[in-house]
């Protein structure tokens, strides 16, 4: 069972008041996660590592602004969201730019954990990954690593619900397809 | 078999002492803010919070003393001795006139003999005009 930052008991508010410890655990919680869904969109060991560094800076700096404590991952989430938003828009502007027909509806009763992955398909899954178009991309990392719901993940994005959904819908088609042919 | 998850974060799993460093080095520069700025900093921004919400008094009590430092100037350098005589004591314009003419008048009587002034007026006349008594005496 995938254990999710909002169900966590999160030292956010030691945190607010400039503990140490308490940001310590915060970053411990999140770094690997975050790391990892920064690395899957820049592709580059030494950005997402700056990027991580970047968006931890940057949660120190505007934790005032963060105004529920529940929500201290998928605003994380959304400052790294927006940090690689900044380099793809310095990199590639017409990739990002691109979007997917939207409007698809989605059908969300499976969780992101119904998707399994045998060791052999791993470099495929990955290649996959790695092949969807940049915003359909995030949107399934952020539904994979963090199983954050279709209001979280448009709120980190800064996209319509509507949106992500059709998305979601796309990428999971996409990966199922996989799952299914190497079967 | 494994979850999408377990798959993303196995294949990143080799950086977390990389990320350990990271995260040292942000929880630190947290621990230093801490121990520099609070009270110092609080203090300054409260002084400043101050001074912004008591701006308005504070520019009216400026005006208040600049008109003040104005006025003493002006009585340090009077212009002339009138200047210093308080605009309560002097009396109106009309009554400055009639003590001024009462004044003369006085004077006028104080400078003119009592017999001339108890005389009825010397009318003159021309010489063929005069009365003839005078002329028979």
């Amino acid at each position: 069972m995938l254990v999710v930052a909002e169900r966590e008991q999160l030292p956010v508010s030691q945190a607010r008041a400039g503990e140490p410890a308490a940001w310590d655990a915060l970053f411990h919680r999140y770094q690997l996660p975050l790391y990892t869904y920064v690395f899957e969109l820049v592709n580059n060991e030494q950005t997402s590592l700056d990027l991580v560094q970047e968006t931890f800076l940057a949660a120190v700096r505007h934790i005032g602004g963060l105004r529920e404590d529940g929500k201290f991952g998928s605003w994380l989430f959304g400052i790294a969201h927006q940090k690689c938003i900044q380099r793809w828009r310095k990199q590639n502007r017409e990739e990002f730019l691109r979007e997917e027909i939207a409007g698809a509806s989605a059908d969300f009763d499976e969780g992101p954990d119904d998707v399994l992955i045998r060791r052999e398909q791993e470099a495929e899954f990955m290649n996959r990954l790695n092949r969807l178009a940049l915003p359909q991309r995030a949107v399934l990392l952020l539904y994979f690593v963090e199983d954050f719901s279709v209001e979280e993940i448009a709120r980190i994005t800064k996209t319509p619900p509507g949106t992500v959904k059709s998305r979601l819908y796309y990428a999971k088609k996409s990966l199922r397809k996989l799952v299914e042919e190497t079967k | 078999m494994k979850t999408p998850r377990e798959t993303l974060l196995a294949r990143h799993r080799a950086a977390e002492s990389k990320l350990d460093a990271i995260r040292e080095t942000v929880v630190a520069s947290v621990r230093e803010r801490r121990v520099h700025s609070p009270a110092v900093t609080r203090r300054r921004h409260h002084f400043r919070d101050l001074l912004v919400s008591l701006r308005w008094h504070l520019a009216g009590m400026s005006a208040a003393w600049l008109v003040i430092v104005l006025l003493n100037l002006n009585i340090s350098h009077p212009a002339s001795p009138a200047t210093m005589m308080p605009a309560a004591k002097i009396p109106p314009p009309q009554i400055i006139l009639a003590s001024l003419r009462e004044n003369r008048r006085e004077l006028l009587e104080m400078i003119q003999p009592a017999e001339s002034r108890a005389a009825p007026p010397v009318k003159l006349f021309p010489r063929s005009e005069r009365p003839r008594e005078t002329l028979t005496a």
